[in-house]
């Protein structure tokens, strides 16, 4: 086994590493916390173990940290980084027999568990995304533009691959219920020094079938975001054919991408919803350039409208509406964003008429809406 | 690369193909092609005498599922599956818990393991117990598909396994 690179600690100190609360268990417990000689709470990692002995990292904790541990607002790397650590041997059936002073930043990288990981798998993100950028600095605040964009930006990009899934899935005959719920994501982690929004699973639904339909579109959603990311943030010169699924994926790539100005300079994404990846996919504005113009080539199906009518059908959870006349005939079936929500709201209670600005498809019909002014 | 079902579960040793495919690392071992003959003749669905009491757990069921279980090795040795009654660690713990073998139900949750302890195996073996393998139970903690294992005398442990992925 390897040499911890410290000072040798008096290993009578550290008792008999006797687990007070098991905290993961495998094999028997690997992270548990314990109490020291003296009475101290320590949180005790299984690090390493061979030839008949079982390695800890042991560092000194307090209720707190235990309890951010189980809910998940704490990784196990991050209740593992203290100023003061020890690394520790105990024979397998025997007492410890050696323990060194150490400094963690300095251990092994393999020895520790991977940053970002919770004690539950369940806890970790199911999608996350970190917008970087050289004066993005803790000690000077994050603007609250850096903040929106990230929350709407990821939640825009799931509401259309969502619905794109959702649509293709009812015209096979499998309508989605309460698609809001896999967009509209529960914000689980912010993070500074950069800006960094992580998202859970939504809860688990009451009605087991709703669940596993979520399940299934989450899982196609992950599938497509990883195809559209994994091609922007790459050098490939490969076109992609001009499909609707494509265009969706653009669409949705778009929303994460960092801004040509500003800022945010760079976007990485990462999270349970793109699959077991080491890395997180990393967005720079020449990913920005490549959406843009592969969009641009494809938006010959768009065309911009501007309509004035009534809105008399609003679907909140889908975010759709339709567009009259006074005569009561449908102009447009419309899509909008969830910031469009309040005045879309307004203008179907209020019964007033409305101007939508927006991008009408050919070939579907429906229109993309830009802005809704109430007259 | 493969966004992955969050509960993909291979049924047989036939995904590792689909694994290889994936971009996943690594050669089937030998064992896949040993599936369904893991129980040597001896195995007369007995434990060892000197097994601790009670044990297995009283609710525990001859053992139906397909389970993982980290390696350190590719093909996964006889060292990857000793209980820590064999190996005489934790003396003070549960004696039964200690007789049995850690699985978890799902690829996912073995993944999430070697990422919380990277230096204690990086190898995911997948494995379908039977009745004719020993009797199982759930055993929750953090994880909830942690399951215990509790093989039968003269089951070879590591045959009934065939290596599947592993993690970078």
């Amino acid at each position: 086994m390897w040499e911890p690179n410290g000072l040798q600690a008096n290993v009578t100190l550290f008792g008999s590493l006797t687990p007070v609360e098991v905290l993961y268990e495998y094999d028997g417990p690997r992270i548990f916390s314990c109490r020291d000689a003296g009475g101290q709470l320590m949180l005790a990692y299984l690090c390493d173990e061979d030839e008949g002995v079982s390695r800890y990292l042991v560092v000194p904790t307090i209720e707190r940290t235990l309890q951010a541990l189980q809910q998940g607002r704490s990784t196990v790397r991050e209740a593992l980084h203290q100023p003061w650590a020890w690394i520790v041997d105990e024979p397998y059936g025997q007492a410890p027999s050696r323990a060194w002073q150490v400094d963690v930043t300095n251990l092994p990288e393999d020895i520790l568990p991977r940053p970002g990981v919770c004690l539950d798998p369940s806890h970790e993100p199911l999608f996350a995304v970190r917008l970087m950028g050289d004066a993005l600095k803790a000690d000077r605040g994050v603007p609250a533009s850096v903040v929106r964009r990230a929350v709407d930006g990821a939640s825009s990009a799931l509401k259309i691959l969502v619905d794109w899934v959702a649509e293709r899935d009812a015209q096979m005959g499998r309508p989605i219920e309460a698609v809001r719920r896999l967009y509209d994501l529960p914000a689980r982690q912010f993070r500074f020094a950069s800006f960094e929004v992580a998202f859970g699973a939504p809860e688990a639904s009451l009605q087991p079938n709703i669940f596993e339909s979520e399940r299934d579109v989450l899982e196609q959603v992950g599938k497509l975001l990883n195809q559209g990311l994994a091609w922007a943030s790459s050098e490939r010169d490969d076109e992609h054919e001009a499909t609707e699924e494509w265009q969706a994926i653009l669409a949705a790539v778009q929303k994460l991408a960092p801004p040509k100005t500003g800022i945010v300079s760079e976007v990485q994404v990462k999270g349970r919803l793109l699959g077991q990846r080491e890395q997180p996919l990393v967005l720079t504005r020449r990913s920005t350039d490549r959406v843009r113009v592969a969009r641009e080539r494809l938006s010959t199906d768009l065309e911009p409208v501007k309509a004035t009518g009534r809105v008399r059908e609003l679907d909140k959870d889908k975010l759709t509406l339709t567009l009259r006349d006074a005569e009561g005939a449908a102009i447009f079936r419309c899509a909008f964003p969830e910031e469009l929500l309040d005045d879309a709201q307004d203008a179907l209670v209020e019964e007033k008429q409305v101007v939508i600005l927006g991008h009408k498809s050919k070939t579907k019909g429906t229109v993309e809406v830009v802005s809704i002014d109430l007259l | 690369m493969h966004a992955g079902r969050l509960d993909l579960l291979p049924p047989h040793c036939g995904p590792v193909t689909n694994a290889q495919q994936r971009g996943m690392i690594g050669d089937v071992n030998t064992c896949a092609l040993a599936w369904g003959s893991k129980v040597s003749d001896e195995t007369t669905k007995r434990y060892p005498t000197d097994w601790p009491d009670s044990c297995p757990l009283p609710d525990a069921k001859g053992a139906s599922e397909t389970v993982y279980r980290i390696a350190k090795q590719n093909p996964p040795t006889g060292d990857d599956f000793k209980t820590n009654w064999e190996l005489g660690k934790y003396p003070k713990a549960d004696p039964c818990l200690r007789a049995g073998l850690s699985v978890l139900k799902t690829l996912e949750d073995a993944r999430h393991q070697i990422e919380l302890f990277p230096k204690l195996g990086k190898h995911i073996a997948v494995g379908t117990l039977t009745p004719e393998h020993g009797m199982s139970r759930m055993t929750k903690g953090s994880v909830p598909s942690h399951t215990t294992w509790w093989p039968y005398d003269g089951v070879e442990r590591c045959e009934v396994f065939c290596w599947v992925e592993e993690m970078p």
